[in-house]
């Protein structure tokens, strides 16, 4: 494994302006091989907290890993190895929502050339959804996949992984729903256990908890007609694991707007969230203009995740104004709010949610007055404007050595400074090789990613990024191994540099030739850049939700 | 929450009927009603609604979620304007038990099923018998048999859909969404079928089969929020309530102490969102006269009037 911690970093004070910059003494045991990206594969077994997991990892010896070493055997044939190439559409664009591959099923060999499977079912055995193929088709499989789950819960334990060969078969019970991932991706288990723990509240937002007492009236209970309508819902969500670092950060993003013109959209918020509105929040795609909760109630990064998903994926909210019934798992997963939802544009929408199930019309002029703001204001065309123009730019960051106010974009239009002439020259990326990086304030809740440069181009390139920045990501807050401050990960592929504070998380990945002291300088420079825009690129002040 | 402040006068809008008791800018020229389309999924409501509202088809089918509001006025031929304020509402199963949240003062309910498929024809008979049960009791109620495009895969007979809306005082019709055939027929003929203002009656009306409940409540009682549910749930299943429904409902509350003056204005104006048309004393006693329109919206009363009031003297 090419990754190193430290832990000598003097404590940090609690003032963000006042840490002490990344320095390279901290990396002084960079290993020098350039190796292979996977070396995941050892922490599974290595965490001391669950020590049924590590009997499932692969391992033979105790009673129980006999046993799983049988069923490894059934899905190594149930599920072929694949090098084959990914079927599934790879960019945004041509991603196609909704039920795909809905013919298959577990004989057929498209099927099992899946790289990576979900599966709900409930506890007998019974289908609920899978990611590819025909439900009801795959009655059998569903079968085979209870019977693990219950073979091993009747020996009073709990099956949390299994691997065999390249896939790894993720568990996650919730009741009586069972959630499974069967892939060959590579993903740590933690982040495969995070995804099933969204598909899970997906389920919630759409039905609640209390579907659960419809299984303990009828364990039998068939619950694929209660989310008629909704695998596009799922699809979505399952697509959103490549490319939405929210998904494994537990953060959101906010769209790059001037800091007068956020401060327009949330203060007409907060009127209507003062009329008695619960949330009132508005979004342009998965990233948040302003938002707004009513006193002392907090809206949850995952909540809002799930929401978001959930109405963007729902076409017929475009059509017109609705009223939908949507619960908010971690705010109250066993009952339903209501949330009035309006799109503005096909990009912006606002969400207002309240308990009230009456309150639609005072919504809809809730929703009239905020349009009328939005307009006057111009956060409409600003929002617009952002999604064109993007926000922060890897190539536009500015030198360390930096005084006076900074705004995005500021440094777009000036080719003359030498940094800059001199990565346009190579063509690749900013300073110091710096190809791309993600931010994320703890005390916000928010995260902000830079815009994607050359050579981070194509949608593969840039989910292969996100799949290694969230192997980063569960490695860092691997409980097992300690909480890391820092880790500069060398592959050849990507320079990884990994920073958590009390404050902030930043991870940036570089060129593979990159120079360690010069990325370390680099990492600071973008933090400096994130602190000097923060309030175009954050919401401030919406800190009451965090605690 | 206090969303509650603006229902009195969104009542007379949901009340679906033209309604001189509310105000609100009826008059017998321009009705306003609320129409709610209710069905099986996949039988086109969407579809039918598009058609009429933009005149519009989308063959790719978009799943509704919740319901969504769209409106759209029409132009009698005796120069009456009447608004629909239609609501959509989605299909699906996980629906069927908050569809009450849509129907609830609707004036017009169109059931539409898919002239192709029983199951969607017993689906809207069960719509059918809901209304009947729960709906208003004057509600207006459309059979739709939508997909009468494709007549080569009928598998529900015009006769049947026929004989069904008759046996219950329905108004039938077969329709398009995708030619656009009877689309615009169906709601002028709901127009039409309308009751007027001049039909109306009247809170005082002697026509009215039962007497308005008048309904009394101790101050000190009210306070918590969970007694003012508690009341709401125990009289709704009294059976002269559901005849009340697109009724007003009058609540007296009766205090036992003399409340503070400042208690007492806060209580009036706080009150005032949910029409307090009267206080006074009578004897030792405060006395507080609430109008609601309509009985259902009692529990969403409580938060922020009731809550600043003293517990006891």
């Amino acid at each position: 494994m090419s990754e190193m911690s430290s832990s000598e970093l003097d404590p940090e004070p609690p003032i963000r302006l006042h840490l002490p910059p990344l320095s390279p003494s901290l990396f002084d045991a960079e290993p020098s091989d350039l190796q292979q990206p996977n070396g995941s594969a050892a922490r599974h077994s290595s965490d001391p907290s669950s020590s049924t997991s590590s009997g499932y990892a692969g391992e033979r010896g105790s009673s129980t890993a006999t046993t799983v070493s049988q069923v490894e055997e059934v899905l190594h044939n149930e599920i072929q190895e694949i090098t084959i190439h990914d079927p599934q559409p790879l960019s945004h664009s041509s991603w196609l929502p909704g039920k795909r591959h809905g013919d298959e099923d577990d004989a057929s060999i498209s099927w099992r050339r899946r790289k990576k499977h979900f599966f709900v079912l409930s506890h007998s055995g019974k289908p609920i959804y899978s990611r590819y193929g025909d439900e009801h088709k795959l009655a059998g499989f569903s079968a085979t996949l209870q019977a693990i789950i219950s073979f091993v819960e009747n020996g009073a334990d709990h099956v949390k992984l299994v691997r065999a060969g390249k896939h790894q078969v993720v568990f996650l019970v919730k009741g009586p729903i069972y959630l499974v991932c069967i892939c060959c991706t590579e993903e740590p288990y933690e982040s495969l256990r995070g995804q099933l723990e969204l598909i899970h509240g997906q389920i919630i937002v759409i039905l609640t908890k209390s579907v659960n007492r419809c299984f303990e009236k009828n364990p039998k209970f068939d619950m694929t007609p209660l989310l008629g309508g909704t695998d596009i819902v799922f699809s979505s969500l399952i697509h959103s694991f490549s490319w939405n670092p929210a998904t494994f950060l537990h953060a959101y993003t906010c769209l790059p707007l001037a800091y007068a013109t956020r401060q327009a959209a949330g203060a007409i918020l907060q009127d209507v969230a003062d009329s008695g509105v619960l949330f009132a929040i508005l979004m342009c795609r998965h990233k948040v203009i302003s938002l707004v909760g009513a006193q002392k109630a907090s809206l949850h990064p995952d909540d809002m995740l799930l929401l978001a998903n959930f109405v963007m994926s729902s076409e017929s909210f475009r059509t017109s104004e609705a009223f939908s019934p949507v619960c908010l798992p971690r705010y109250n997963a066993l009952a339903f709010l209501y949330a009035y939802i309006h799109f503005f544009d096909d990009d912006t929408y606002l969400m207002l949610l309240t308990t009230s199930s009456d309150a639609f019309y005072h919504l809809k002029d809730c929703r009239i007055s905020i349009e009328t703001v939005l307009l006057k204001s111009n956060v409409l065309s600003e929002a617009q404007r952002s999604l064109v123009d993007g926000g922060m730019r890897v190539e536009d960051l500015p030198p360390l050595p930096y005084s006076g106010s900074s705004h995005l974009g500021q440094h777009r239009l000036t080719s003359d400074s030498p940094e800059r002439l001199r990565e346009s020259d190579c063509g690749i990326g900013g300073a110091a090789g710096l190809w791309h990086f993600i931010y994320r304030s703890i005390y916000l809740d928010q995260y902000i990613s830079s815009e994607f440069s050359s050579p981070i181009n194509t949608p593969k390139q840039q989910k292969r990024l996100y799949r290694a920045y969230q192997k980063l990501f569960a490695s860092m807050h691997d409980k097992g191994l300690g909480p890391h401050k820092t880790q500069f990960r060398r592959d050849e592929n990507y320079v990884l540099l990994c920073w958590v504070t009390q404050d902030f998380e930043l991870y940036a990945a570089f060129d593979p030739l990159a120079d360690k002291a010069l990325a370390i300088k680099t990492c600071n420079r973008v933090c400096q850049w994130v602190k000097d825009v923060e309030n175009e690129i954050f919401l401030l002040g919406a800190s009451p939700f965090s605690w | 929450m206090g969303c509650g402040s603006s229902f009195p006068d969104r009542d007379s809008r949901q009340l679906g009927r033209p309604n001189s008791e509310n105000g609100g800018g009826q008059d017998a020229r321009n009705l306003r009603v609320k129409l709610v389309l209710l069905g099986d999924s996949g039988v086109g409501k969407s579809c039918i609604v598009l058609r009429f509202v933009r005149g519009q088809f989308d063959a790719t089918s978009k799943v509704t979620v919740g319901a969504s509001f769209l409106s759209q006025t029409i132009a009698l031929q005796d120069s009456t304007t009447v608004k629909f304020e239609i609501w959509d509402t989605a299909g699906q199963e996980r629906y069927a038990a908050l569809a009450p949240l849509y129907y609830r003062g609707a004036a017009v309910a169109v059931i539409v099923y898919d002239i192709t498929s029983p199951e969607s024809f017993s689906k809207a008979q069960y719509w059918v018998k809901e209304l009947q049960k729960h709906g208003s009791p004057d509600i207006v109620m459309a059979l739709v048999g939508n997909k009468a495009d494709l007549q080569e895969k009928r598998e529900v007979a015009v006769q049947d859909g026929t004989d069904y809306a008759e046996k219950n005082g329905m108004f039938f019709i077969e329709t398009s969404a995708k030619t656009a055939d009877n689309i615009n027929e169906l709601f002028e003929e709901i127009a039409k079928r309308l009751p007027r203002p001049s039909d109306k009656k009247t809170f005082w009306s002697k026509e009215r089969e039962r007497p308005p409940l008048i309904l009394s409540w101790s101050l000190s009682h009210l306070l918590p929020t969970n007694k003012a549910k508690t009341f709401s749930k125990r009289s709704t299943t009294k059976p002269p309530l559901d005849q009340f429904l697109s009724l007003f409902n009058l609540i007296t509350v009766v205090s036992f102490h003399p409340p503070q003056s400042s208690n007492f204005i806060s209580l009036s104006s706080n009150a005032a969102q949910y029409s307090l048309s009267a206080h006074g004393i009578i004897g030792g006693f405060q006395f507080y006269t609430v109008i609601l329109p309509f009985f259902d919206y009692l529990p969403a009363i409580p938060s922020s009037g009731f809550h600043q009031l003293p517990s006891s003297s």
